[in-house]
């Protein structure tokens, strides 16, 4: 039996990142999958096999060995052809969330760090599911110790996603493309893949990771957590900017001088990963941390259910 | 290159600020832990050099601003023609308008000729060059209404204000002109000068004795702030001296005269000429009717010959009386001379009798009475102008002076405080007061009231009495009578009492008498009559406005023979005119005396001042006492004045003397050339044209000003185009939905709220502070 302060340590990580707040807010939005999934109970999702309940999908032409209480008969009075009548089965989808702990994560100047974001984000989203009674697992992307928690369907399964996010902390550097490429393996069955990251580093191999997920049949959803600074790069003074990945690599300059070759660069790195994420059918969603995670949830909740 | 505020240039290493203040803001810089380094690398690398060359070329361009304030503030200046000789200039014609000017060669006065000479230099002056005249006499005065800018049009009105211009009838200081020339202030635009002086040469208009102030503008005309070219154009081409006959002046007897009253005027006409004058008519006019003739003889080169005319008026008024003369000389204006009289019925004067009870011939005020014309209070047949009022010194306390022109104290005795004080009042209005010291005169309370150390109405302390009767004997050990020396001072009081073969003067015993105590050495008195023996008999003081007579003797007959003497009806005339003088109106002035008219009737508020150039003054009444007073000190120009009072037409005559030194027509001697050359710098060369150029600098800090106003627009516009390259960029959305929004046309800020600030350390946040100033929210 667990003692009352180990409880204490389990509750704990719940009240830190999943904020009442938001949850108050998206609580009654559902997270569901663009893509048919591999369930093995009934839920909310399309799944990859045809049932005799639920949604119709399509008619087919009446072959022999069909069953006869399966024809269309308002089809055979109008065309005096025998249809058969197809429905959708609907299950319950596997997520998995993924966060990004490379270094650059860690920033946070005015607001918090991008990687405390991008867990909370994790956390709430998590919740979600786990609530419509999905299985949610979670992977920490680290160069180091990389983190895999498998997806499970039952409520308590929360703290265990929440104990793997709290326990994240930021590596010194990583490509975050290899390490999904390196985590791909343990995805066996078609669900839902949410990443969150900044995406900095090798935007080509970032692709051809996402690709190779989204070829195993997983709906693939990138939340680019950035930070305002990062963004509009409003520095006044000359400053010093210490690499956070790379200890050796630090310059000096004055940011303002620079400023619109920056925003140049970073518009066009921006418009990179939108268009590779919307090109192999994912969802992009862009979020700085100055912003109320509630409304950006929100917003990318309903906007995904008013697609479905 | 030299500067006028050298202590300025300490400030110069204030320009190397900026330089300073970036390399300081460099080395102050904060450590920011980065993750978007990818970007900030290659942004880094691009476009370097041409943006520090754009940074270097605004810090120039403020070390080049703070330079140049700098300089300007120290204010340097270049040598003159620095920047060549385009710039403008201006010409500024003196023209010396003094009465020798009016004298006429070949036809055409020497006014006129100037005139025309300044006209034509007028046409040769460069189109833009600006061109001020000023005329000399009777002081510095522009004229033409300042400068003017010279074009095809303003040629032909300057010709046209310059044939305007008249000469007057006083003198001119050429000294004085030229100061006010060389000192007048330019534009910024005229980068020269040139003065050209207009006169004829007369030796009295150069004040050639000054040599100091001939000095003091060669240093003025050395620091002159621009080039100064200075032209002396001498009109007077004839070489042999000019001849002149002038009424020099013209003298009345008395100016305010009684009716009936015979007077004498003296006029002196004199030959400033070298040659002998030939004889001339001479003419007496009143108020322009001629009423007397006579005759000048012929006068050598410099003699005077005085015409005199005794005249007497029937009626009160004011009359001019003008001498002139039929002389076919040079200069007309100087041929007559004007004096202005006032004709009154009486001048009331007070009398002070300390014993009337006594005997005719032991009361001192019976003899001064007699003298006016008076006996018992009555006045007889043949009276003089002055109507003496009788009383007691009880009665002087409660009297108001006012009234009375003169008080006369033939004999002092005890007077007390108050009537002193009262005295002193008097006088210092303009009264006149006359005192006899007499037997009872207590000497410890004169010297103590009437001395008062020097501050009271009396020039000296008294000391004791003295019987001259033993006092004087000659070589031969024979007594001799201490007696009157008329010709002891001149003194206008006393000039006609020194005309010792009319009147018994020098006859005049003294057998007693105060003797004053000498004043202090250094000190002079005014002394009006003396003895024999040196020793002053009547003194004189001026007390304000008025005047005071002191005689150490009473009248009566035990003192002296003054009183049964000839003279003395005279001296009592002429001292109680001197005294009441102050307070009559003086109707003859020197040029620039303030002009004066007091009127009992207080119905008149407003006059006219008709001057000799035909100009009209209106001049308003102040109230004084009982009456008005006119006054003007619009009086510089020498000739006839006249004010007319009110709407009636009345005019009171007035007359500005002229200086007799003006008729004097010697030109500059050779010597007079050397040692203006060497005073003052001038140097002559061919012709009749002096010049004297000086070398002058530039200012340049003009110059530097408009500099720094340049650098500072091109330093705010590099500014504004280094800014609008730093922070002009498109911001960049910073969530999808705010994208979504701008896509959609919502607006950016719709659904979007603010996330607190995380409770980061506190260093954290200072730094966030410092780095971010406009908050990513706002943006």
């Amino acid at each position: 039996m667990a003692s009352p302060t180990a409880t204490n340590r389990r509750v704990a990580p719940s009240a830190d990142i999943v904020d009442p707040r938001v949850m108050d807010q998206i609580g009654h939005l559902e997270l569901l999958s663009r893509t048919v999934v591999d369930g093995l109970l009934a839920g909310k999702h399309r799944s990859t096999t045809k049932g005799g309940c639920c949604e119709f999908a399509s008619h087919r032409q009446y072959a022999p060995g069909d069953e006869i209480r399966q024809i269309d008969w308002q089809v055979y009075a109008r065309n005096d052809r025998y249809f058969i009548r197809q429905f959708e089965e609907e299950t319950n989808l596997h997520g998995i969330v993924a966060v990004d702990t490379s270094g650059s994560m860690k920033f946070g100047l005015s607001t918090v760090s991008k990687l405390q974001y991008a867990c909370q984000a994790a956390a709430c989203l998590s919740r979600l599911l786990l609530h419509q009674r999905d299985a949610v697992g979670a992977f920490i992307l680290n160069e180091s110790k990389p983190l895999f928690v498998p997806p499970k369907q039952h409520a308590a399964h929360l703290q265990a996603i929440l104990a793997a996010l709290q326990s994240a902390r930021p590596s010194d550097a990583g490509d975050v493309g290899m390490q999904i490429r390196a985590a791909i393996p343990r995805l066996r069955r078609r669900g839902m893949f949410v990443l969150f990251s900044d995406c900095f580093g090798d935007l080509d191999e970032l692709g051809k990771a996402l690709r190779i997920v989204r070829a195993k049949g997983h709906d693939v959803v990138v939340m680019h957590v950035l930070a305002p600074e990062e963004i509009h790069f409003d520095f006044r003074r000359w400053s010093s900017f210490q690499s956070l990945e790379l200890a050796s690599q630090k310059i000096n300059l004055d940011p303002a001088a620079i400023r619109d070759e920056y925003l140049k660069r970073f518009r066009s790195f921006l418009e990179s990963l939108e268009e590779l994420v919307t090109g192999l059918g994912g969802d992009y969603v862009r979020m700085t941390t100055n912003h109320d995670l509630a409304d950006t949830l929100g917003w990318f909740l309903r906007s995904r259910m008013a697609r479905s | 290159m030299s500067f006028l505020s050298m202590a300025f240039l300490a400030a110069l290493p204030l320009a190397a600020a900026p330089i300073l203040l970036h390399l300081f803001d460099r080395r102050r810089n904060v450590v920011i832990e980065w993750g978007a380094m990818q970007f900030l690398m290659e942004a880094a690398t691009r476009r370097t050099s041409a943006r520090k060359l754009k940074q270097w070329l605004l810090l120039l361009l403020r070390v080049l601003a703070i330079a140049a304030l700098v300089l300007s503030l120290a204010q340097p200046m270049l040598p003159g023609n620095w920047f060549g000789n385009v710039e403008r200039g201006e010409t500024i014609f003196v023209i010396d308008n003094s009465m020798s000017m009016s004298r006429t060669t070949d036809e055409l006065s020497l006014f006129d000729a100037a005139v025309e000479h300044a006209a034509e230099t007028v046409q040769d002056v460069p189109a833009g060059d600006s061109v001020r005249v000023l005329l000399a006499s009777p002081y510095p005065t522009w004229a033409m209404g300042g400068s003017m800018r010279v074009d095809s049009v303003l040629r032909d009105s300057i010709r046209d204000e310059l044939q305007d211009l008249r000469p007057t009838n006083g003198r001119s200081d050429l000294l004085s002109a030229l100061f006010t020339t060389v000192q007048a202030e330019i534009a910024p635009t005229q980068h020269k000068r040139r003065i050209v002086l207009l006169t004829d040469g007369q030796g009295s208009d150069w004040s050639i004795a000054d040599d100091a102030g001939w000095a003091r503008f060669r240093e003025v005309l050395r620091s002159a702030p621009v080039p100064t070219q200075l032209d002396v154009v001498e009109l007077d081409k004839n070489s042999k001296p000019a001849s002149n006959l002038a009424v020099s002046s013209i003298h009345a007897s008395r100016t305010v005269i009684g009716v009936n009253k015979s007077f004498t005027l003296t006029a002196q006409v004199k030959n400033y000429g070298r040659t002998v004058s030939p004889p001339c008519s001479v003419t007496w006019t009143i108020d322009g009717a001629e009423e007397h003739d006579s005759s000048v003889p012929d006068l050598d080169g410099g003699e005077s010959h005085d015409v005199v005319w005794k005249y007497s008026f029937s009626e009160t008024g004011v009359y001019a009386l003008t001498c002139a003369i039929d002389s076919k000389d040079e200069l007309a204006p100087d041929n007559e001379s004007t004096v202005v009289v006032e004709v009154v019925n009486e001048v009331p004067v007070v009398l002070v009798e300390s014993a009337p009870d006594l005997a005719e011939m032991q009361r001192d005020a019976f003899f001064v009475q007699a003298a006016l014309g008076w006996l018992d209070g009555e006045s007889l047949d043949e009276r003089g102008v002055h109507a003496p009022t009788l009383m007691e010194p009880a009665r002087l306390e409660r009297t108001d002076l006012r009234e009375y022109r003169a008080v006369i104290v033939p004999n002092l005795t005890v007077l007390n405080e108050d009537v002193v004080a009262k005295l002193h009042d008097y006088v210092s209005g303009g009264g006149g007061l006359w005192i006899g010291l007499g037997p009872r005169t207590d000497v410890e309370a004169f010297n103590q009231h009437f001395f008062a150390d020097g501050d009271g109405l009396a020039p000296l302390a008294i000391d004791q009495i003295v019987d001259e009767t033993s006092s004087q004997t000659d070589s031969q050990g024979r007594t001799q009578a201490t007696k009157l020396d008329p010709f002891l001072k001149e003194h206008p009081a006393t000039a006609e009492l020194a005309d010792t073969d009319r009147l018994d003067t020098g006859e005049i015993t003294v057998s007693r008498r105060f003797r004053f105590v000498p004043p202090p050495e250094g000190e002079d008195v005014s002394v009006l009559l003396g003895l024999t023996n040196g020793d002053p008999l009547a003194v004189e003081k001026y007390v304000g406005n008025g005047r005071v007579i002191v005689q150490s003797i009473p009248l009566r007959l035990q003192w002296s023979e003054l009183a049964r003497s000839q003279a003395f009806v005279v001296m009592v005339q002429d001292w109680l005119s001197y005294l009441t003088q102050p307070q009559a109106t003086r109707h003859n002035l020197s040029p620039g005396d303030p002009l004066s008219v007091h009127l009992a009737d207080d119905s008149v508020r407003d006059a006219t001042l008709h001057t000799p150039y035909g100009d009209a003054i209106e001049l308003t009444a102040d109230t004084a006492g009982d009456g008005v007073v006119f006054r003007s000190n619009r009086t510089i120009l020498p000739g006839a004045y006249r004010l007319e009072l009110g709407t009636a037409g009345d005019g009171i005559p007035f007359h500005v003397n002229r200086d007799p030194s003006e008729s004097d027509l010697t030109s500059l001697t050779t010597a007079d050339r050397q040692l203006l050359s060497v005073v003052s710098g001038l140097s002559r060369t061919a012709g009749s044209t002096t010049l004297s150029v000086t070398n002058q600098t530039d200012p340049l800090w003009p110059m530097l000003l408009m500099i720094l106003v340049g650098l500072i627009a091109v330093e705010l516009l590099l500014s504004g185009m280094i800014s609008r390259e730093r922070f002009g960029s498109d911001p960049i959305a910073e969530t999808t939905e705010l994208w979504a929004e701008q896509q959609s046309g919502l607006p950016a800020g719709f659904g979007r709220r603010s996330v607190p600030a995380p409770a980061t350390s506190p260093a954290a946040q200072r730094r966030v502070s410092e780095q971010n100033p406009h908050p990513a929210t706002k943006n």
